[in-house]
């Protein structure tokens, strides 16, 4: 490489770096205090209700329980003396059915969260809210078809597993919190 | 220079950041702002894409500065991701354009005579006319510092890929310099006495 080349490169170079800053828009900088409203808000109003959903999360799986022993119960109440010894008890259904339980407290506790979540102002672009809209399209899918009336409980569970997972990535995506571990 | 340099984030407002505190992110936001901006906007030659990237890059800020470990400077790290950002957005339409050229840098120039001239003597314009790949290697190389191999990690090419196209994107700049010039603007080529 020439003397000549390389002085005209380092030429070039200074003349990139001394290329003016660019200084934000007033409408930018109202984007970015949006954000930073809506991520600080969210932070001190997630704290606020954690305690919340959590009782109401407690509630709703206390009852449950209540439901489950009390069907249990039921269920040795209402089945024939002679037939005791000889019916097995059918595994599979009961820890289905306690799993559903489950996959509705948690999928109950993140529509309590998604509906505590600000709706005004402008978190972000329009791409993302292009897959909030495609993450609440799903989930509507799913609660139709949830709400089909003969359905057996394993595929409801799994109606239910799909439903816990797309409202967690909403709630992440509409808060910007990391997502919850769920079961 | 890279409006990066030279900008320190003091480690109380640093952790106060971390810890969420608006007032603490605010100051943040407000430094790095600017400097966000102009690389999104160099990078990509489009004021409004570089609003909303440099928006994305603000939403990841505020996602991640609490796990920031603190192993280069904030500055440097929020250079990273808007980097990051504005290569992802044009990854599908960076590799059409690189089977298209066939693994060279070469891009057949849709300026007229008169256009070129009008380009070369607003050296902004002529990094902007730049192909894409030509103007991030030379703006991430020549200004902000990157080496080559950090630019190929960047973009997912070779270092010499990268060499490649900062040669030619200098070529371009220097030739479209010396084209429209005249006497009326101070050439990128010093004479040589």
């Amino acid at each position: 490489m020439t003397q000549s080349t390389n002085n005209s490169e380092q030429v070039l170079a200074e003349q990139l770096k001394s290329l003016p800053e660019l200084e934000p828009t007033a409408a930018l900088r109202q984007r970015l205090d949006a954000l930073l409203d809506e991520a600080t808000e969210v932070e001190s109003h997630a704290d606020r209700n954690r305690l919340r959903n959590w009782g109401i999360a407690a509630v709703i799986l206390a009852g449950l329980l209540m439901g489950l022993i009390i069907g249990e119960q039921i269920k040795v109440i209402e089945l024939p003396p002679e037939s005791v010894a000889v019916t097995q008890p059918e595994a599979s259904e009961p820890t289905e059915f306690s799993d559903l339980g489950l996959l509705i407290a948690q999928s109950a506790l993140l529509d309590q969260v998604n509906a505590t979540l600000p709706t005004r102002g402008r978190v972000r672009n329009v791409r993302s809210a292009g897959r909030i809209t495609a993450l609440e399209d799903r989930v509507r899918l799913l609660d139709a078809a949830l709400a089909q009336p003969e359905i057996s409980t394993t595929r409801r569970a799994a109606l239910m597993r799909q439903r816990v997972g797309l409202m967690d990535t909403l709630v992440e995506m509409r808060s910007g919190q990391q997502p919850t571990q769920w079961l | 220079m890279s409006g990066f340099k030279g900008i320190e984030i003091d480690d109380l407002t640093l952790q106060r950041a971390r810890r969420g505190d608006r007032q603490a992110l605010g100051r943040l936001c407000q430094q790095l702002a600017a400097p966000v901006l102009t690389l999104c906007y160099r990078l990509t030659g489009d004021r409004a894409l570089a609003d909303d990237l440099t928006q994305e890059t603000f939403v990841e800020v505020l996602r991640s500065i609490s796990k920031f470990r603190g192993d280069a400077s904030v500055a440097t790290w929020v250079r990273r991701i808007a980097v990051s950002r504005c290569l992802m957005h044009s990854r599908s339409a960076w590799q059409r354009k690189v089977s298209a050229l066939h693994e060279s840098c070469e891009v057949p120039s849709e300026h007229d005579t008169a256009s070129r001239i009008a380009v070369a003597a607003d050296l902004s314009a002529a990094l902007k006319a730049l192909p894409e790949s030509q103007r991030v290697v030379v703006w991430l190389h020549d200004v902000e510092g990157y080496t080559h191999q950090e630019i190929a990690e960047a973009i997912g090419r070779t270092a010499s890929y990268s060499k490649s196209c900062l040669s030619r994107a200098r070529a371009r700049l220097v030739d479209w310099n010396q084209q429209g010039l005249g006497e009326a603007t101070p050439s990128l080529c010093p004479t040589v006495s």
